[in-house]
């Protein structure tokens, strides 16, 4: 039942470094297709526990995960777990846009050429529908094969989202995808969140409050190791009041 | 004049000199080899082959001989290079491993070039069975340049920036994906430089191939696996070591007239490309 509701449970979850705790005894669950935001002092460990939801930590020397965590039903700090099959159903964007010196073709099929099935579907209309799903299209239609790089900030963090979008992940968790841009670009992105948040469930990890406010359904606060999860401040589409 | 300015005038003006001291080597090497080695050159010299103890002909086979041990050095080396750094960088994650293996690497580098040669002939030539042929000398100087390329590789590839491996992981790229999306193409500079230097570097080596894998006279082009080929390097040991005939020492100078002007190809080549694939990355 809580599998249909919740894409994320964390249970007791610790969270360290070296052995040194950034967040412990969390436990929230976060509900399916809605806008969470993950809120917090810098340094609080937001954007760790985001990253523990698709093992992206891992990486890192000293980082130890304990608790349980299960991301669209699946205990995912399992140490079998594929994590690149995790994250194929997990996209990711950061707070900094990353495109490859790559056309900006190039750049949205990227992921999508090593995740689509082998009976030949077409790049070209999924390409199409995750720079629309961005609100990217209308600005770079004409000029796919020209090379990523030459986009505006707020066009690049755009694109990396499409490029995610296209790769069509369950869960989107975005790590302050506004922090490094101008207020209209950032603006962009608001209204992309909150037209992507029927198909996907997003985590969003940010700075501003307001933000937060504005955009997401339910809150996370991270402060001082632990985890206060503030449910529901609007029902989802749907959902009885009563 | 204040005691610090002139400290540091003095310090400029040494490190002047030093520098001054390695270009003047620089020079004399080149200019004696230009004025001894330019007299030699011609079309018989470059497109026939040698006769007469080297003193007459050209040196046509020992430049193809030369070419085929490095392009095989290069062909074999090149895999094994890439495969040990994507293995120290991708899956290795213990840091006092990765400091063993680089150590390891390192001291590969140090080991004098006449010991791959002994070694070399002793595991190649006869364990292996392949004798005193062009495949032993391939064998060997693979193994000599491995250093080199691995870590030309190497630093290519912990110089791509960690958001781009953070983004193919983002992705779901399983790490044989990722090393194939973004890695490879991202350090392909590395990997062209240092295939290059390697190839200068197996070009100027004698020691280690002298005896194992080249002859002076009386080889063309290798008609099988185990038979020797005649290189440059041997030639101009050679013809400098033995030959009464002054003309027969012109030879060796424009020999290595040819020789040196092969591996200065293969620095230019190295800088153009290196400069021209940093600019393509940080467009």
């Amino acid at each position: 039942m809580t599998e249909n509701v919740y894409a994320i449970q964390l249970e007791n979850v610790r969270l360290s470094y070296s052995g040194k705790a950034v967040i412990d005894g969390a436990s929230c669950a976060i509900r399916k297709n809605a806008v969470t935001a993950v809120v917090g002092p810098s340094g609080s460990g937001k954007s760790t526990l985001l990253r523990t939801l698709c093992r992206m930590n891992d990486r890192i020397p000293g980082f130890r995960a304990e608790g349980s965590v299960r991301v669209l039903g699946r205990v995912i700090l399992d140490p079998g777990i594929m994590v690149y099959e995790l994250l194929s159903r997990v996209g990711m964007v950061f707070q900094k846009p990353c495109v490859f010196p790559k056309s900006i073709y190039e750049n949205v099929v990227f992921g999508l050429r090593f995740h689509a099935s082998p009976n030949g579907e077409n790049f070209s209309e999924r390409a199409e529908r995750a720079l629309r799903d961005a609100f990217l299209w209308d600005e770079v239609k004409d000029r796919l094969d020209q090379p990523a790089h030459i986009l505006s900030q707020g066009q690049q963090q755009r694109l990396a989202m499409a490029r995610t979008l296209a790769v069509d992940p369950e869960i989107l968790l975005m790590d302050e995808p506004t922090s490094a841009l101008d207020p209209k670009s950032s603006n962009a992105i608001e209204d992309l969140i909150l037209s992507l948040k029927d198909r996907h469930t997003i985590i969003l990890v940010t700075h501003s409050v307001e933000q937060a406010e504005r955009v997401a359904e339910d809150l996370i606060c991270v402060d001082d190791q632990t985890v206060c999860h503030k449910p529901c401040q609007r029902p989802l589409p749907g959902e009885g009041t009563g | 004049m204040n005691p610090r300015l002139w400290k540091e005038r003095a310090t400029i003006l040494i490190l002047y000199g030093l520098t001054g001291c390695g270009c003047l080597v620089l020079a004399v090497i080149l200019t004696t080899v230009i004025m001894k080695g330019a007299p030699a050159l011609s079309g018989e010299f470059l497109f026939e082959e040698s006769r007469n103890f080297g003193s007459e002909g050209g040196i046509f086979y020992q430049m193809i001989g030369t070419l085929i041990l490095m392009a095989g050095a290069a062909i074999v080396c090149l895999p094994v290079a890439l495969g040990s750094v994507l293995f120290q960088t991708e899956f290795l994650h213990s840091p006092p491993l990765k400091k063993m293996f680089r150590f390891l690497i390192y001291s590969l580098n140090a080991v004098p070039t006449i010991i791959f040669g002994l070694i070399g002939y002793l595991f190649f030539g006869v364990l292996l069975d392949a004798g005193v042929s062009w495949v032993t000398g391939v064998l060997i100087l693979a193994v000599m340049i491995l250093p080199t390329l691995h870590v030309s590789i190497h630093e290519a590839v912990e110089s791509i920036p960690d958001h781009y491996r953070e983004a193919g992981l983002a992705l779901g790229l399983s790490p044989g994906q990722q090393m194939r999306a973004v890695i490879l193409p991202q350090s392909m500079y590395g990997m062209v430089t240092g295939t290059l230097l390697g190839l200068a570097r197996a070009a100027g080596e004698t020691a280690a191939i002298m005896f194992t894998a080249t002859a002076f006279s009386g080889v063309q082009l290798p008609q099988s696996w185990t038979e020797p080929v005649t290189t440059l390097q041997t030639h101009i040991l050679v013809l400098a070591q033995e030959a009464t005939n002054p003309k027969a020492l012109t030879h060796a100078w424009g020999a290595g007239l040819v020789l040196l002007t092969l591996v200065f190809i293969l620095i230019a080549a190295t800088l153009w490309m290196r400069s021209g694939m940093e600019m393509e990355a940080e467009r």
